[in-house]
């Protein structure tokens, strides 16, 4: 059952708050003892907050359609009087004094907040070890919120809130086979998320559908005054207005950086998604992308800069609790000259300028979100058919990365699988804070084909 | 000086060991890093200025 389902169920009285949080509970006990996306669930509270829900839900309606759904957070996000773990031992003894701006919104929109999912150590990774790929064991589930796509995609939850700096919603989504969106920088607040690069973080929900990730930022989106980053911009009705018809939009097919170097069965899958999006009556044109090739190595170099200067004094200090991939990478965050940083930051706003003047011509760029499949488990390199290896890193950055360096949204929504069964999703790229034109593309692929009906074998 | 030989002084400097394998992937990350500096300073950005994310005007 979608959000979107529940959420009618609980509005006509057929099912109960309670009996979603026990539907998703039980589920918990019978398969994350292998999958591995939850680090906590607060089953007693959460009890409370399902009974609260059952009683007002049953005298005066549903608030919204998030009452009464269970929401899993990804282990960054605050919530009052919990450890905010963030995947790392040197967060032993934190407890979050109040709620994050996201965690407000959503208890607010009456979601219920019942357990915390693994991200990669500080959100510095795209393997989430610990978890596993629900679709098949062996692999990953992509990071660095893999616990959050683990857990939709094994419908431990309803939706989950993940974070993007470099793909991380997006990536996790592809693999796990479920939608995931990033949403425009400062659309949603990071107030309360425990940063890795504040220039490039995001908000963003996953969830089994384009419309249940619609009802989760209609839920999240808007100005936050306690935010730095936040934007103060009209938020729609995100979930309003989809449609199976993709007439009229304009998709971008990218002729330079998206395709190159990937995966054939990657590239297969998102050419047979362009050609269901042309078939729904999308105009499809092929465009150049200025300067993709070169955002890798500007992205990199603010996010690692960005990365080690949070978490510098801790490093200097003592250091005590960081994993050893995580330390090494935020020792060498040390090596980046400032002049290093600034040119990147030039280079960003070059790349916003002359992408302004693609989207002057198209309403989505469409391309595959990831470039290989989900690795293997416990690996740090994927495999490509002709022999090479990449590193995870590189592999699953060099798409992602654009658009967490533009800041433009983004969403991923399933479009096939590899071999040895992985998911793998499509990318589509809009406007800045046309996350409704992005959700409308998504939408429309959605609903022509069945992708996101298919359950993973557990 | 290169990222890798920065690195190593700075974490002298600040008296934090890093050695064998861990001090392997530190310089690996390094050489990348250096590898992306060097990227950079070849594309022509024009006379853009940085991408300012957060102001300090009082406006």
């Amino acid at each position: 059952m979608t959000l979107a389902e529940a959420a009618g169920c609980v509005a006509r009285r057929e099912v109960a708050p309670s009996e979603l949080l026990e539907s998703v509970l039980a589920r918990i006990e019978a398969v994350d003892g292998e999958v591995g996306a939850f680090v906590g669930v607060a089953a007693g509270r959460a009890r409370e907050v399902a009974r609260a829900a059952d009683r007002d839900i049953a005298r005066d309606g549903p608030c919204g359609p998030l009452h009464g759904i269970p929401v899993a957070m990804k282990d960054l996000y605050d919530l009052a009087g919990q450890r905010t773990g963030a995947g790392s031992r040197a967060r032993d003894g934190h407890v979050a004094g109040a709620d994050s701006g996201v965690a407000e919104r959503l208890r607010a929109a009456g979601a219920n907040l019942f357990g915390k999912v693994r991200t990669h150590e500080f959100a510095y990774g795209s393997t989430t070890p610990g978890t596993r790929n629900p679709w098949t064991l062996r692999h990953i589930p992509g990071g660095s919120s893999g616990g959050s796509g683990a857990a939709v995609a094994a419908r431990m939850c309803f939706a989950s809130m993940g974070t993007d700096t470099g793909g991380s919603v997006r990536g996790p989504a592809a693999h796990c086979g479920v939608v995931g969106l990033k949403p425009t920088y400062g659309r949603v607040p990071v107030r309360g998320v425990v940063p890795l690069a504040w220039s490039q973080d995001h908000a963003g929900p996953l969830a089994r559908t384009v419309t249940d990730v619609a009802l989760m930022l209609n839920a999240v989106a808007g100005h936050d005054p306690g935010d730095p980053a936040s934007a103060d911009h009209p938020v729609p009705d995100f979930a309003a207005g989809h449609s199976a018809s993709a007439a009229g939009l304009v998709v971008g097919v990218p002729v330079n950086h998206f395709f190159d170097d990937c995966h054939p069965d990657v590239a297969a899958a998102a050419r047979e998604a362009i050609t269901v999006l042309r078939d729904a009556g999308a105009d499809v044109r092929e465009v150049e992308v200025p300067l993709a090739g070169e955002i890798l190595a500007a992205h990199y170099t603010i996010l690692a800069a960005e990365a080690t200067a949070y978490h510098d004094r801790a490093l200097r200090r003592d250091g005590h609790g960081y994993g050893e991939a995580a330390a090494a990478m935020l020792h060498a965050g040390r090596a980046i000259r400032a002049v290093d940083y600034i040119q990147a930051q030039r280079l960003r706003t070059e790349v916003v300028r002359r992408w302004r003047e693609v989207f002057r011509t198209v309403d989505v760029l469409v391309a595959p979100t990831v470039s290989a499949p989900a690795a293997r488990y416990g690996e740090d390199a994927v495999a490509h058919p002709d022999g090479r290896r990449e590193s995870v890193l590189t592999a699953y950055a060099r798409l992602n990365f654009p658009a967490d360096f533009t800041g433009l949204p983004a969403l991923s929504v399933p479009c096939g699988f590899a071999r040895e069964g992985v998911p793998v999703g499509i990318q589509i790229i809009g406007r800045p804070f046309e996350e409704a034109t992005v959700l409308r593309a998504g939408y429309a692929y959605e609903s022509a084909t069945d992708w996101w009906r298919r359950e993973p074998p557990l | 000086m290169g990222g890798e030989e920065r690195v190593r002084e700075m974490l002298r400097d600040a008296g934090v060991e890093v050695d064998g394998d861990d001090l392997a992937r530190v310089a690996g990350l390094c050489r990348m890093l250096d590898g992306f500096a060097e990227r950079l300073g070849a594309v022509d950005v024009g006379e853009a200025p940085p991408a300012h994310v957060f102001s300090v005007r009082w406006d």
